[in-house]
């Protein structure tokens, strides 16, 4: 047996080779770039907040305004920016009639910073080649569907998506199996938390012919989480779906737990029990969770307890729970972990290495810590990329929950970028309790 | 005491969705539910009934009604006037203590009471939840307000001791609509009675087995039966004669404006034997519009759209009717909003899937009917399909003309109108370009529009970037002014105001040229 002390020892040398600096000088400038991104959010927050509600209304205005927006948003506001140099800037601006000019440079960098966030434009423009560089799962970008139409416009580019992806060869490396996420809420609109079970109906039926066409070519499927209010809705659909006949045998069928949910030990275990009856393997995708102001929100507003944990630390702490419990579900349950989290990462790593298990996936978002994806690969890790595909100016409210994952000051990565040791981050969540961090 | 909002169900819960369920499947054994005329402590089934049918299965009578006469009324005002010094002496702590537990009592028939309006109204299952808690949050509230608001204020110098205090106002009158007869009927009568007056209570005759269910919980909860009597009838006799009895202090009337403002006149004449000047608080019609400004967030506002007009077939007075989009995003929000309208189902609520349901009855079924076939050629998207049994009127969206009778009468139904504005002080102006002024909306990302919108819009209740219905108690206190009402804030800080009269008491202490302190 091994002692708390010593895991966390393990676990602290892993995460330093994950962390380790190296790669091209391209890629070290790459990080260099990011970390002073984040710490410019942390440094200003107001001015931060202003930026992202202008990027938020950015696709609803005209090119030729989008100066005087910028205008409104960041130099009217109260903002960390001196006054003098607001004004300054605007008159200049304004001297020169420079504003469409500026209009059309912010678009510019506004766009050149969404396109490292998302893959491409259109499933019609996936290269052949780089669906062979990193395994992905493919994400069609968009929020809510709230018309038949819209929703079935979004199930197109589901068959279109696959239609261009290869076929997967059948004896290939799980892990790099092409995979395929699916929102839910995206391709049917009819989805009610009062009428769950019609709603499973209409769910079932508008995911059957995508699950059809992903079997034929040997694509996996995995059903992406959102919003508390669906989980039973989407939980329930892929547990009816997953038992019909013609799906009741495809191994590559997975599904979301998100840990900052109190429910997610709970909702594992019966997923283990699901997938034992089952007879088939199901992925589980352990991710920390996206929604968490809307939750709470949500919750006040109803006068809820939030189903949401508080703190990130406590989410943190059933994120290593439901990770071993996920690894002692092998083989009914195949896990796969969606972290950036210097410590998670490595707490996964060691525990594989202690029980032996190899058949796991990381999963990391296309265009976020590309240090660490190059370093887990040195070590011999496949890692796949959850990545957007869609239009960049629709894609931006997935922008703007990437730039505040990237910059909340809770953040791990926004953490590392202030230079914080990397002792002190690989902490054990547990640990931290005791000493009241 | 705080004031919490009471909680609303989470029916992603299988156990709250089966709950539901069976007490909505249970009810129609006891169909015709039978509701007598109450006076104090006697109640009575008159031989002179109304009959409420089903609104989905129109063959289904869910209630018959007694209806009360003037002299029922007659003799109400005898028994208050002998129990009224009693309740007048009871303290205000212990009033609010009695809504408190109305409350409790509410919560505890909460299945059912929604049930039974659900089988009068047709209403959507999760808009009835939302209702009902409004219904509760009323009694704590005003239970708090109460105890806060109206207690004796003391002035006191060195030769005079000056004394403010509420005094209840006597019978009020509450003539309450069929629209929500949980929450309103049970905040107009809550109001009144935490503050000491005398309630004659006549609930719409659609919804009063809803209002009866609920009068039932006043009472259970200590609340005396001679304080609180239960007159349902129709409007033009018994509230009539509510309106124009000489011993009627307060008329607290919600409803259409051509009846609010009948009352309002009636009322102001003073009869011989009347030694009282009436006080009418009306809350009437909206005709309320939503702006969509060039850089409106579309999905936010399709939504907004969606909920605030067809919700509850847009039979709420805050429902959205006139909608002004800005050119810039006109087309694109047209097309986005006809193919959202046709996701909506339609069918009976015990179905619920089905976003909308019938209207109240036969009457609004053909007038809405008759709306939309005059207006016919400029609809330009509309719900289907539609069931063929029951009073179900698709959810409709018109160009009308800028003369068109569409942008000023209030319709009461899923009626919705759209024009293009060129700027967004155009829609402000368009927007005050109404008779009413209850709710109005504005969906912008643009700051200086908003504080515009702020400072210019004429509505009791603005929604910026949401829908505009569902104000919640303490929140969102809710009423309008202009023709949409008196201005009374139900659910807001000054309601319970409304139901009292100051009375000042100054006492000169100061005897021979000393004082109080003086002689200590």
């Amino acid at each position: 047996m091994f002692t708390k002390q010593l895991q966390d020892e393990e676990i602290l040398k892993i995460a330093k080779t994950i962390d380790s600096t190296n790669g091209s000088l391209y890629k070290r400038f790459l990080f260099f770039i990011s970390s002073i991104t984040f710490r410019f959010g942390f440094r200003y927050p107001k001015l931060k907040l202003q930026i992202f509600k202008f990027i938020d209304v950015l696709p609803s205005i005209e090119t030729n305004k989008i100066y005087e927006y910028f205008k409104i948003y960041i130099f009217d506001e109260d903002t960390e920016i001196p006054h003098f140099l607001k004004t300054l800037f605007h008159r200049l601006i304004r001297l020169l009639f420079l504003s469409t000019l500026a209009s059309y440079i912010i678009l510019l960098f506004v766009k050149f910073f969404a396109k490292s966030f998302i893959l491409t434009d259109s499933p019609n423009h996936l290269k052949k080649e780089d669906t062979f560089k990193r395994p992905r799962t493919y994400d069609i970008l968009g929020e809510i569907a709230l018309s038949p139409l819209e929703a079935k416009k979004y199930q197109k580019q589901y068959f279109q998506l696959i239609e261009e992806l290869s076929e997967v060869e059948t004896n290939i490396n799980p892990k790099l199996r092409t995979n395929i996420s699916i929102k839910c809420s995206g391709i049917e609109t009819k989805l009610y938390p009062e009428a769950e079970e019609k709603s499973i109906q209409y769910l079932k039926e508008a995911l059957r012919p995508i699950l059809r066409l992903a079997m034929e070519k040997g694509i996996g499927i995995n059903l992406d989480m959102e919003q508390y209010d669906l989980k039973s809705i989407i939980s329930e659909t892929a547990k009816e779906l997953f038992r019909e006949d013609e799906f009741k045998s495809y191994p590559h069928f997975g599904i979301v737990i998100q840990s900052y949910l109190k429910t997610s030990n709970d909702d594992l275990k019966i997923w283990k029990e699901y997938a034992k009856k089952r007879g088939v393997p199901i992925t589980i995708r352990l991710v920390k969770g996206a929604y968490l102001e809307y939750e709470r929100i949500k919750s006040e507003e109803r006068g809820w307890i939030t189903p949401v944990f508080d703190s990130k630390q406590e989410t943190d702490i059933q994120f290593e729970e439901n990770t071993l419990y996920l690894l002692d579900s092998y083989p009914y349950l195949r896990a796969a972990f969606g972290t950036h989290n210097l410590r998670s990462l490595a707490f996964v790593l060691f525990h594989t290495k202690r029980k032996s298990i190899s058949d796991f996936e990381l999963q990391m978002l296309y265009g976020m810590a590309e240090k660490y994806k190059c370093n887990l690969e040195s070590m011999g890790q496949i890692v796949r990329e959850y990545s957007p595909v869609g239009l960049l100016l629709p894609g931006m409210a997935y922008l703007i929950r990437r730039l505040l994952e990237n910059t909340s000051n809770q953040g791990f990565l926004y953490q590392m970028s202030l230079g914080k040791s990397i002792h002190s981050m690989v902490k054990n969540p547990n640990e931290e309790n005791l000493n009241g961090i | 005491m705080e004031f919490k909002n009471e909680t609303i169900r989470d029916f992603s819960l299988e156990k709250e969705r089966s709950a539901m369920h069976s007490a909505l499947d249970s009810l129609p054994k006891s169909f015709p539910f039978e509701i007598p005329i109450s006076i104090g402590t006697k109640e009575k089934i008159s031989p002179n009934s109304f009959f409420h049918k089903n609104p989905w299965s129109p063959d289904l009578v869910v209630t018959k009604v007694s209806l009360a006469k003037p002299n029922d009324l007659e003799e109400v005002v005898k028994v208050s006037k002998k129990s009224w010094f009693e309740w007048k002496q009871v303290s205000q702590e212990e009033r609010s203590n009695l809504l408190i537990r109305v409350a409790d009592n509410l919560v505890s028939k909460k299945d059912f009471i929604i049930s039974v309006c659900i089988w009068e109204t047709g209403k959507q299952v999760t808009e009835a939840e939302v209702e009902f808690a409004e219904a509760v949050d009323f009694c704590r509230y005003y239970a708090m307000i109460a105890k806060e608001k109206l207690s004796p204020q003391k002035t006191i110098l060195l030769g005079e001791d000056n004394f403010y205090s509420y005094h209840p106002k006597g019978i009020v009158g509450c003539i309450s609509p069929w629209n929500f007869p949980m929450a309103i009927f049970t905040g107009m009568c809550a109001g009144p009675l935490v503050s000491g007056n005398i309630v004659v209570a006549k609930p719409a005759e659609e919804t009063s087995a809803t209002a009866y269910e609920i009068t039932k919980c006043f009472w259970e909860a200590g609340i005396p039966r001679e304080i609180f009597h239960f007159l349902p009838g129709l409007g033009s006799e018994i509230g009539e004669a509510i309106v124009t009895h000489p011993e009627v202090s307060v008329i607290n009337f919600t409803g259409s404006r051509d009846v609010g403002l009948s009352i309002l006149r009636k009322a102001s004449i003073v009869s011989p034997n009347q030694s009282i000047i009436k006080k009418v608080i009306c809350e009437l019609g909206g005709k309320n519009a939503m702006i969509v400004d060039a850089d409106a967030d579309l999905d936010v506002a399709i939504q907004a759209i969606l909920s605030s007009a067809f919700g509850f077939q847009g039979q709420k007075c805050s429902a959205l009717s006139r909608l002004y989009v800005h050119s810039e995003c006109y087309l694109k929000l047209k097309d986005r909003l006809i193919a959202a309208m046709d996701g909506l189902l339609i069918g009976s609520p015990l179905d619920f899937s089905n976003r909308i349901g019938p209207v109240i009855n036969e009457e609004s079924y053909l007038r809405l009917q008759k709306i939309q076939k005059e207006n016919a050629n400029f609809l330009v998207g509309k719900t289907c399909p539609v069931p063929d049994l029951g009073f179900y009127i698709s959810p409709s969206l018109y160009e009308p003309p800028n003369n068109s009778d569409m942008w000023n009468s209030e319709m009461f139904g899923p009626i919705l109108s759209m024009r293009k504005i060129s700027s967004f002080s155009e829609g402000i102006q368009l927007t005050n370009q109404s008779d009413y002024a209850l709710t109005c909306g504005v969906i912008s990302r643009n700051p200086k529009h908003v504080l515009e919108a702020k400072s210019n819009i004429d509505a009791g209740n603005l929604y910026i970037n949401r829908g505009i219905t569902g104000a919640v108690v303490n929140r969102q206190p809710f009423g309008g002014g202009k023709l949409s009402g008196t201005g009374a804030k139900a659910g807001g800080p000054d309601y319970l105001y409304l139901f009292v009269e100051g009375k000042t008491y100054t006492e000169n202490t100061m005897r021979q040229g000393f004082s109080r302190e003086t002689l200590t």
